[in-house]
């Protein structure tokens, strides 16, 4: 058994910034990574549009990834490659195994949580036809092309608006494939706005709103699909249906966090959200294990990955050093009205740490587009926040930051509309 | 003269309206500096940073490159075509310049990722 204060893993973003932020504790901190280096999601990322706010420079997924990548391979935090953790147990103890070094057992003080996440597979919506060749998840395309340099297909639609899959249908324009249309079964688009300017309409790609693929045809390899509109309870509009001849389909349907590890140990997860369940310090219901990034909640702001990594992994530093749980009273996050999440799901109620300036941060998604809104924050009946905003939409996370000392009690955080004048 | 953009400077993705009028050009909508003078050049004169992959002397093995500074929407087919040319030898750093003034535009081509000589770290 090999010993350590904290050990991480997952050596994205979320797991590299919380390597640097433990070891700045003067702990001793292990990295492990299943992959051959060290980088994550953001090794296939070559595009530009990362770290504005953590570098206020704007570089691409692979320069944001090597910038932490050269800070962690200069720092003293031990970094385990090629090594996949297969087993945590509540005693935070792991069982690694290592393409060197064989199945490896080791005991941690405190535990970071940074496996990302992975995309819906084609099984998870109900497409009719066969599933022959030629369907692929947008991430995977993403993967095949950026790192090997190979197009999964010249004729392409993407079903689903989701950042990948916009992201792709430049990539694969650029790289000599026709990209036909994105389909987007909801009346809005589940991708930042920046990518539908800059990746559809940049090279003319119709984005087709409450639209969907019915079936798909062709039987060793895709020859084209159906696709059809959609009424406002999601039934194909029969008279709407047209065929489109394409070599290849790409799923962008969004991403689930990988949370495998955890299932049978009793961390309480969050059935929205897919991560855990959390307090402002990132500590799920298990004292000493933190979670961050994308296996916590997805992010579609790397910025913000690095911060939530920074914050567990203090935390976890700390803990390990003390080993003194905070109070076991914590105030509750309630979303409200036209708010799907809210996180942390917690905060302590007797030492709000917060971020360490009298602050906590709240991110929340809305279930719905909301124009003319605002969103308030109210404790004890109390409204200790508002903030109006033109539109709220799902593919945004929004962010509020409350003072420590106005969280007195229970959270309720939602939407209200304003009255229009 | 009014037109709306979408902000593309960062993930944000603020709407931002121009107006244009006897005082000159004034945006509004923007959280940002950025998002200001975004909005005035993508009004006057549209521009982007190009991100691509050129091949390697690594069989199946891409590296990420891109544009050191904003090049013209309208010349991106010109740059891509250029680097599609390209085949370079590993190992590279990240920052290494691949070609000067790509299309006499004034930025040039840059690795955005440190390869070895296999195509690995
Ligand atoms: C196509 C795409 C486009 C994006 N565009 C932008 C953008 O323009 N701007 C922006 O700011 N953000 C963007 N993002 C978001 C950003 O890249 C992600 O939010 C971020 O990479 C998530 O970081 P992470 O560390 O949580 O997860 P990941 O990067 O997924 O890292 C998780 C790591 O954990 C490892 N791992 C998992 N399980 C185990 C295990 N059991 N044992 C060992 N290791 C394990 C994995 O191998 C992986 O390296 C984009 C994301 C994608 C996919
Ligand atoms: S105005 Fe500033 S904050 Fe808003 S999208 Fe542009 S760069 Fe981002």
């Amino acid at each position: 058994m090999i010993d350590f204060d904290v050990v991480i893993i997952g050596g994205g973003p979320a797991g590299m910034a919380a390597a640097l932020s433990a070891i700045k504790q003067d702990v001793s901190v292990l990295l492990i990574e299943r992959d051959k280096r060290l980088g994550g999601v953001l090794q296939q990322c070559v595009h530009n549009g990362f770290g504005l706010h953590y570098f206020n420079e704007e570089l691409t997924g692979t320069e944001y990834a090597e910038r932490f990548e050269q800070s962690v391979l200069s720092s003293s935090v031990k970094v385990m490659l090629d090594s996949f953790v297969i087993d945590i147990k509540a005693d935070k103890t792991l069982t690694v195994m290592s393409a060197e070094e064989g199945i490896v057992h080791i005991s941690a003080k405190s535990i970071v949580l940074a496996m990302g996440c992975r995309e819906r597979p084609a099984g998870a919506i109900a497409i009719a036809g066969d599933r022959p060749c030629g369907v692929w998840t947008a991430g995977f395309a993403q993967k095949l092309c950026n790192i090997k340099g190979k197009l999964v297909g010249k004729r392409i639609v993407i079903l689903g608006s989701g950042d990948i899959g916009l992201i792709m249908a430049r990539r694969m324009t650029y790289s000599g494939a026709k990209v036909l249309m994105v389909c987007e079964i909801m009346p809005y688009s589940g991708g930042l706005k920046r990518n539908i300017v800059q990746c559809l309409e940049d090279n003319d790609i119709p984005l087709y709103l409450s639209t969907t693929i019915t079936d798909i045809v062709g039987k060793k390899r895709v020859e084209g699909v159906h696709i059809a509109q959609v009424d406002s309870k999601m039934n194909v509009i029969e008279s709407t249906k047209r065929y489109i001849e394409c070599d290849s389909v790409l799923l962008s349907i969004g991403l689930i966090p990988e949370n495998e590890l955890i299932r049978d140990i009793g961390v309480e997860m969050s059935r929205i959200t897919q991560g855990a369940v959390v307090d402002e310090t990132r500590q799920t219901s298990i004292s000493g294990i933190y979670s961050c990034g994308n296996v916590l909640h997805v992010h579609d702001l790397v910025d913000n990955v690095s911060r939530e990594g920074e914050l567990a992994g203090y935390h976890a530093a700390l803990y390990a050093k003390s080993s003194e749980p905070l109070g076991n009273k914590k105030y509750k996050v309630i979303a409200s009205e036209g708010v799907r999440y809210a996180l942390p799901q917690l905060i302590n109620a007797e030492n709000i740490v917060g971020d360490g300036s009298g602050t906590v941060k709240l991110f929340f998604r809305v279930g719905g587009v909301y124009s003319n809104s605002a969103v308030v924050v109210k404790c004890e009946g109390r409204e200790i926040l508002r903030r109006p905003k033109p539109v709220f939409s799902p593919g945004e996370m929004e962010s509020v930051v409350l003072k420590t000392k106005d969280i007195t009690g229970d959270i309720y955080i939602g939407i209200e509309n304003l009255p229009h004048n | 003269m009014k037109k709306e953009y979408t902000c593309i400077m960062c993930p944000m993705g603020c709407s931002l309206t121009v107006t244009e009028g006897k005082s000159g050009i004034a945006v509004s909508g923007n959280s940002c500096r950025r998002g200001a003078e975004y909005a005035i050049q993508e009004y006057k004169d549209p521009k982007r940073i190009v991100t691509a992959l050129a091949f390697t002397d690594v069989v199946n093995c891409v590296v990420p490159v891109k544009t050191d500074a904003l090049i013209p929407k309208g010349k991106i087919t010109d740059v891509l075509a250029v680097v599609s040319q390209l085949k370079i030898s590993l190992p590279i750093s990240l920052g290494q310049v691949v070609v000067s003034n790509v299309c006499d535009l004034g930025a040039n081509i840059i690795v955005t990722r440190t390869l070895g000589a296999i195509g690995k770290r």
